[in-house]
């Protein structure tokens, strides 16, 4: 799996989708709580699903007939999708350290 | 409902028709049963006619997709640059995100989004994604 840069929308759409892990998201649910523009929301998610890290599926018929809209699309993180998040913060949280201690050897 | 009220006016047809015949059989002609036959026959056509009416109504109940507004005709034609297997499903997706958006100043800014950022940056994914795929 190729690793993602932890970018700042990243980070946001990973964090709201990692609280709690199981929960699923609507892509403009998503769009208001990270406060990204649909415009960086999707190509974003598309990413992370070819990653494996987010899945997706359509909403069950019966809501969504009872509420007459079109089919949501659910995003939720998977169990990879959760480990990469955590690997990535720990390297992102361990990064400046590291430049510390190479700075203050050199 | 519409299904007891159709039931019902086809029930008093039929009374109605039964007791014409009844009425025509026995020389009653213009006694009491034909003028109530009458009667239901009138009341089964005023009902047909408002059961009618209120499903032609219900049929032209407004369809949550905003349809032929510039942004959705500019959404269609955006999507073209999709790879095809994604299109359909990302024009349901999207199409299911602007129901749900309130004022057409949100609509507008959301489909403005999609067309501008998303749409160009989701193609160049979908494709280079689709591409690695495919077996050198």
């Amino acid at each position: 799996m190729p690793i993602l840069r932890l970018t700042d929308p990243t980070s946001r759409v990973l964090n709201e989708l990692a609280s709690p892990p199981g929960r699923e998201w609507y892509g403009l649910e998503l769009c208001k709580a990270t406060k990204l523009s649909s415009g960086s929301l999707y190509p974003l998610l598309a990413r992370l699903e070819r990653e494996g890290w987010v899945s997706s599926r359509w909403e069950d018929p019966a809501r969504q007939e009872a509420e007459h809209r079109p089919r949501r699309r659910y995003y939720s993180l998977t169990a990879d999708g959760l480990v990469g998040f955590h690997s990535l913060l720990a390297r992102r949280a361990a990064a400046p350290a590291r430049l510390g201690t190479s700075g203050a050897s050199a | 409902m519409i299904r007891w009220v159709r039931w019902l006016s086809w029930s008093a047809l039929l009374l109605a028709a039964a007791a014409c015949i009844v009425a025509a059989l026995h020389g009653w002609a213009l006694s009491i049963v034909s003028s109530a036959a009458i009667a239901a026959m009138v009341g089964a056509g005023v009902v047909s006619v408002w059961s009618f009416g209120r499903q032609r109504r219900e049929a032209r109940m407004p369809d949550p997709r905003p349809r032929g507004t510039l942004c959705e005709v500019s959404l269609q034609l955006g999507l073209h640059l999709l790879p095809p297997d994604a299109r359909d499903r990302y024009k349901e997706e999207w199409d299911a995100e602007r129901a749900v958006l309130d004022s057409r100043w949100a609509r507008l800014k959301f489909t403005t989004s999609l067309l501008l950022v998303a749409i160009p940056r989701l193609a160049w994914t979908l494709r280079l994604s689709a591409r690695r795929r495919e077996p050198r």
